[in-house]
């Protein structure tokens, strides 16, 4: 970079030994992370922006011999602050980010089907004074819809280059003409940056000095403010550049910024002009040069679609409709495969018991290794048809709707329809719900919707569910077999972890998160057509994902929890067994007979060998923490063996049981044993309320180790997910309780 | 191979498989790893793992 300024002439210096900075900008939804992967390939690394969970991707550029710093910043459609993911961005732009020079020059991706919109954010780049490319994106979408662009004319009028780019580029060729542009763009200095609100600019630029003059006098460590800064706080009143300012010259600030927006607009708010002006600014810019269908032909489809999606009656009744399918389809289309991995799970299962002889590395396998990841494998036919789904109706633009939809719904607990997706994504599994709660901009809101995700019924109560179900709830059928019971509570369920996340939220919302009612503002995007490859590619990437994590943490845990159960072993009852082993072979004739009574006495010593066992004596040490809820010590343990994970509760329940090796929840053996399950007293363990009760504890308790980490990492404490925990199962205790107590 | 020689390799394994979790683990927390790395991608269905 070369520039008379002579805060640029330092970094120049810096430069010949460090490599240029580039930054990647633009609107959400423009293809600008694809772009960056393009540029970038393989060469990039993920870290998270210091103190927020916001991502931060860096990635290498080589242009010939040279070689840049490409980051990818989150998806804003301007610099006015909200969301920690618009912070971050304007921190990098702004230099703010330790560690990390400002950059030498904006990559400006914008959509060529949006240009209007798109450009809002491209003239507030434009004043900062930094060198901006403009990457004209989706040129072929654009030309499908009969939109022309006059590129040189739009470059000429806004003087920066303008590069059109194709939204799914495939070949490195395309993107050289972006390359050349980049790496002039680099070595480009401004002296005089562009500006749209001139007075405003002045106004800062003038109230910076003051303020740093005033601060230098009273204090010598006051940290750098930008007249940029200064300027953003005077737009946007109350916004996160104003609590910076106060934060640095005090609440004195405040009040000499407002003094400044009195004398720079009557009539308006100095946002509305700055809104106003900048859209007069890019419709005159646009002038003659986008030529367009007129949008009531262009997008008539799309409304045409919105009428009866949108509708308040309507669109709520195909919601309900779209969401029953996808639950039927998850139950319905995913058992014939749920039934083949259970099928190979047991195959393997006998295989393993076939070819190794009896004994501790046997059991290791099939109860442990085969058992453990084979039930939680399980899941992979309901997790991807959801997650088709999921994709699908993503893709097509009707999410969007739905989240519109339940803003009425969510703004009743306080929440806005940002929180709709995160629900609806926790219902599957609750970490990427957590994780996409990054896009609710009021930090109140997040939280509150962080602390009532973990409620909905994740994929990984499906088998307790499922397992309880089937031993305690009848098969009985009502309206002509229309309805069947076991549904009716399966939904009842899943209704109860709903009212728990909506009630905890509201309660959330009107106590110690109280604050107003949030704004929802959210795209409409048109109506299309998912693309099978993409969809294809996005679920054999979450197979992979999610085979990997079977592979790995399930696999860790099943051979923990089998060593738990299967150590120490005695020898007194193994020679026991011996003895009556051969009593029994003397004693029956008819081999069918011996046989069962042989099966008889080795589950009988299983049963006794796990009492023993280290998960015994701990399920005996907690038993009395559970008496009340009417357990015995063997589903004490496997409730606490399953606290890291709540789907272990099937294989430590299979063990504690008796069992012996592949259990899932159709087996019918746990299933009858369950059900059977009796008290040293001959009382059965499962009255009906304390079946009903153990079901309402797996809705209500927080069983599940990721989510406890991913709370952490989102709200940088451990005091909300140490709450979470706490509070989750303190109500799935009190829920167990009243349901023992009441049945 | 008798029980008790079975018991001490299913120990040993145990204990290896848990070895190599931990050190996994810890590398993991040196990495400062976040987000697509370390999360539960098994229900992602971003493309930039950022969104929902």
């Amino acid at each position: 970079m070369t520039s008379t300024d002579p805060s640029n002439l330092i970094a120049s210096d810096k430069d010949q030994n460090q490599q240029a900075v580039i930054a990647v900008i633009g609107n959400p939804n423009t293809g600008k992370s694809t772009l960056f992967n393009l540029l970038t390939g393989m060469r990039q690394k993920v870290a998270n922006y210091p103190g927020v969970t916001v991502e931060k991707h860096i990635g290498e550029l080589n242009i010939g011999e040279r070689s840049f710093q490409l980051i990818d910043l989150p998806g804003t459609y301007s610099l006015a602050a909200h969301s920690p993911d618009e912070r971050a961005a304007i921190d990098v732009l702004l230099g703010r980010i330790a560690d990390m020079p400002p950059p030498d020059a904006v990559l400006v991706v914008i959509d060529a089907t949006n240009i209007k919109r798109n450009l809002f954010v491209v003239t507030e780049v434009l004043e900062l004074g930094i060198p901006v490319v403009i990457a004209l994106n989706m040129v072929d979408i654009a030309e499908s819809q009969d939109i022309s662009i006059d590129i040189d004319a739009l470059a000429a009028r806004l003087n920066t280059p303008v590069i059109p780019t194709i939204a799914a580029a495939t070949r490195h060729e395309s993107l050289e003409p972006l390359k050349m542009a980049l790496a002039k763009a680099v070595d480009t200095s401004i002296s005089e940056p562009w500006a749209l609100l001139k007075d405003v600019k002045k106004a800062a630029a003038e109230l910076t000095t003051d303020l740093k003059a005033e601060t230098a006098q009273t204090s010598s460590s006051a940290e750098p403010i930008a007249a940029y800064e200064v300027q953003r706080a005077l737009i946007d009143k109350g916004g996160e550049a104003e609590k910076r300012l106060v934060e640095v010259f005090g609440s004195d600030s405040s009040q000499r910024l407002q003094a400044q927006r009195d004398l720079l607009t009557v009539g308006q708010t100095l946002a509305e002009r700055d809104a106003n002006e900048r859209y007069a600014y890019i419709a005159k810019t646009l002038d003659g040069i986008v030529r367009a269908p007129a949008d009531n032909q262009r997008r008539s489809l799309s409304e045409r679609i919105d009428q009866i999606v949108s509708h308040p009656i309507i669109g709520s009744l195909l919601f309900v409709l779209v969401m029953g399918t996808v639950f039927q389809a998850v139950f319905s289309w995913a058992t014939p495969l749920m039934d083949l991995i259970d099928g190979a799970a047991s195959w393997a299962t006998e295989q393993v018991y076939a070819t190794l002889p009896e004994g501790a590395i046997a059991s290791l396998l099939a109860d442990g290794v085969v058992a453990g990841v084979g039930s939680v494998i399980i899941f992979l036919p309901q997790i991807l048809i959801l997650f088709a789904f999921i994709i699908v109706l993503e893709d097509s633009g009707y999410m969007a709707r739905a989240a519109f939809l339940m803003d009425r719904l969510m703004r009743w607990c306080g929440l806005s329809g940002h929180s709709f997706v995160p629900m609806l994504s926790s219902f599957a599994c609750a970490v990427p719900a957590i994780m996409g709660t990054r896009v609710i901009p009021d930090t109140r809101d997040r939280i509150a919707t962080i602390m009532a995700a973990p409620f909905m019924t994740c994929s990984a109560r499906l088998p307790v569910y499922a397992l309880l179900i089937a031993a305690f709830i009848p098969q009985q059928h009502y309206f002509y077999g229309l309805i069947n019971l076991q549904g009716l509570v399966l939904l009842g369920l899943y209704l109860l972890g709903i009212v728990g996340g909506v009630l905890t939220a509201f309660l959330l919302k009107r106590t110690i998160l109280r604050g107003s009612a949030p704004t929802f503002l959210m795209e409409l995007p048109p109506y299309r057509t998912p693309n099978i490859k993409s969809v294809l590619v996005r679920l054999v990437e979450r197979a992979k994902a999610f085979l990997v994590r079977a592979g790995t943490v399930i696999f860790f845990v099943s051979v923990v929890v089998w060593s738990l159960a299967y150590f120490p072993r005695s020898e007194i009852l193994a020679a026991d067994f011996e003895r009556q082993k051969l009593a029994v072979e003397s004693r029956v004739q008819v081999e069918a007979e011996r046989e069962l009574a042989i099966q008889t006495l080795e589950n009988e010593l299983s049963a006794a060998q796990m009492e023993q066992s280290l998960l015994g004596r701990m399920g005996k040490t907690v038993a009395p923490i559970f008496k009340p809820l009417g357990w015995d010590w063997k589903l004490s343990a496997a409730v606490i063996a399953s606290f890291p994970a709540r789907e272990v509760v099937i294989a430590v329940l299979g063990t504690t049981y008796a069992v012996g090796a592949d259990v899932d929840e159709e087996d019918e053996g746990l299933r009858d044993r369950v059900r059977n399950a009796a008290w040293p007293d001959g009382r059965k363990v499962f009255t009906p309320g304390i079946a009903l009760g153990l079901m309402v504890f797996y809705a209500l308790c927080l069983q599940c180790a990721a989510t406890v980490v991913v709370i952490h990492r989102e709200t940088n404490s451990w005091r909300w997910p140490a709450f979470a925990w706490v509070y989750m199962t303190s109500l799935g205790y009190l829920g167990a309780l009243a349901c023992a107590q009441l049945g | 191979m008798n029980s008790q020689q079975q018991e001490w390799l299913a120990l040993a394994v145990v204990f290896l498989v848990a070895g190599i979790a931990i050190f996994r683990w810890l590398k993991k927390r040196r990495q400062g790893g976040s987000g697509c790395g370390s999360c539960e991608q098994s229900s992602c269905t971003s493309g930039d793992k950022t969104r929902p």
